[in-house]
């Protein structure tokens, strides 16, 4: 019996040497359920108040494809697991998203429709979203434009929900066949910024066929090694 | 030899090896061909020096007039580029927040389908393409704020601690 994708996910992260480090502490919902984390119930009653507060904003913005500020800030910490399902129609709406996406030009440092679209969508469903991205990402019909800036995007969005599958799904799209995909996980370990990605990167990029992107996951190392000086002279 | 700077949205489409097919075939892959857009038959180039001191400079500029700062890609080519491709160059003052990058700003002008076909398939050949990531471009704007090159209006570009 053909294994489900999102399984086939969690397997590769479970194994994997670069799975994301426990000290996440978000993998397992005994650690969130600690005497210092807020009840279950109130997270979900929270994360909803984000949501509408967020929707709301958008929806009063006179500029029909600004976005809210929202780089690297946590927006909802949450008790759920990383794992979900792969639900059949937000994996349809995943791709009709990703099909109004192939219609935008996107630019480096500018708000877009598409960007919009996925980040609500990561709010609204969490961990589901990132198993219906990737869904769309390794499907056979998959646009390797929108995917690559789908994954770029992602790791602008601090939801601690989503760290774990969002780390395996990048992992996973370093070795994905279309070199732009590959080009947008890179990027999103870039803006992750998470140094425990360095022997991650470091594995992959010896056996990375196209030059430019040996250079770029080269800086990405390099940017990574000066964030892990960083941290550890904070201690 | 002078090289140009040409600002670009998405590096990828510069891979030399993705395009290679296309550039043995004697074409050129579509896709580049979208960060070549003109405005008025012209496109905006910047001027390297020789050194190429000045290439994080002219990426800081460009960055901060976008909404918000991000990575930022460039294609450099040998301004002999531009007589293969039959090109004329006018120097002319840019926009950007930095007086020094504007002076090194120039238009490619009179540009056609043809030309910028021809460009794009030289910038292929013979230039090389990089980005400056994210996180550099953030250090650049809070260096270029202290040294007073970039105006102060350009701190609300600066990510939120």
């Amino acid at each position: 019996m053909p294994v489900p994708p999102i399984q086939r996910l969690e397997q590769t992260a479970s194994t994997a040497p670069s799975q994301p480090p426990d000290n996440f502490g978000l993998i397992t919902p005994k650690a969130e359920t600690s005497a210092t984390s807020p009840s279950p119930d109130a997270l979900t009653v929270a994360r909803n108040l984000v949501f509408v507060v967020v929707l709301s904003a958008l929806s009063v913005s006179p500029r029909p494809i600004n976005l809210p500020s929202w780089g690297r800030r946590e927006i909802v910490a949450s008790a759920e697991s990383a794992r979900a399902e792969v639900d059949p129609v937000l994996v349809e709406e995943m791709r009709q998203m990703f099909e109004r996406g192939a219609s935008e030009f996107f630019e480096d440092g500018m708000d877009s429709n598409f960007a919009r679209e996925l980040l609500l969508s990561v709010i609204e469903h969490g961990n589901a979203a990132i198993a219906a991205i990737a869904e769309y990402v390794f499907s056979s019909t998959a646009n390797s434009e929108v995917g690559s800036e789908a994954l770029r995007r992602l790791a602008d969005v601090e939801d601690r929900r989503i760290l774990a599958s969002r780390w395996a799904l990048l992992e996973r799209s370093l070795r994905h066949k279309s070199s732009r995909v590959r080009d947008g996980a890179i990027l999103g370990f870039a803006t992750l910024d998470d140094h425990r990605a360095l022997e991650l990167l470091k594995s992959v990029e010896t056996g990375e066929p196209v030059p430019e992107l040996r250079k770029l996951i080269q800086k990405v190392i390099e940017q990574l090694g000066v964030t892990n000086g960083e941290t550890a002279a904070q201690g | 030899m002078v090289k140009l700077l040409r600002k670009v949205d998405k590096q990828r489409h510069w891979f030399r090896t993705d395009a290679q097919v296309h550039l043995d075939a004697g074409d050129v892959p579509a896709d580049p061909l979208g960060d070549l857009r003109t405005s008025d038959n012209k496109l905006s180039v910047y001027q390297v020096d020789e050194d190429r001191s000045n290439i994080e400079r002219i990426a800081r500029a460009l960055a901060c007039g976008r909404q918000h700062l991000d990575d930022v890609g460039y294609v450099l080519f040998d301004v002999s580029v531009l007589e293969k491709a039959s090109i004329d160059l006018c120097l002319i003052d840019g926009t950007t927040h930095d007086s020094a990058v504007n002076k090194c700003h120039a238009d490619l002008i009179n540009l056609t389908g043809n030309k910028l076909v021809t460009l794009a398939r030289h910038i292929l050949l013979e230039g090389e393409s990089d980005i400056i990531l994210k996180k550099r471009i953030v250090d650049l704007v809070r260096e270029g704020l202290t040294s007073k090159e970039l105006p102060e209006k350009v701190r609300e570009k600066l990510p939120k601690i």
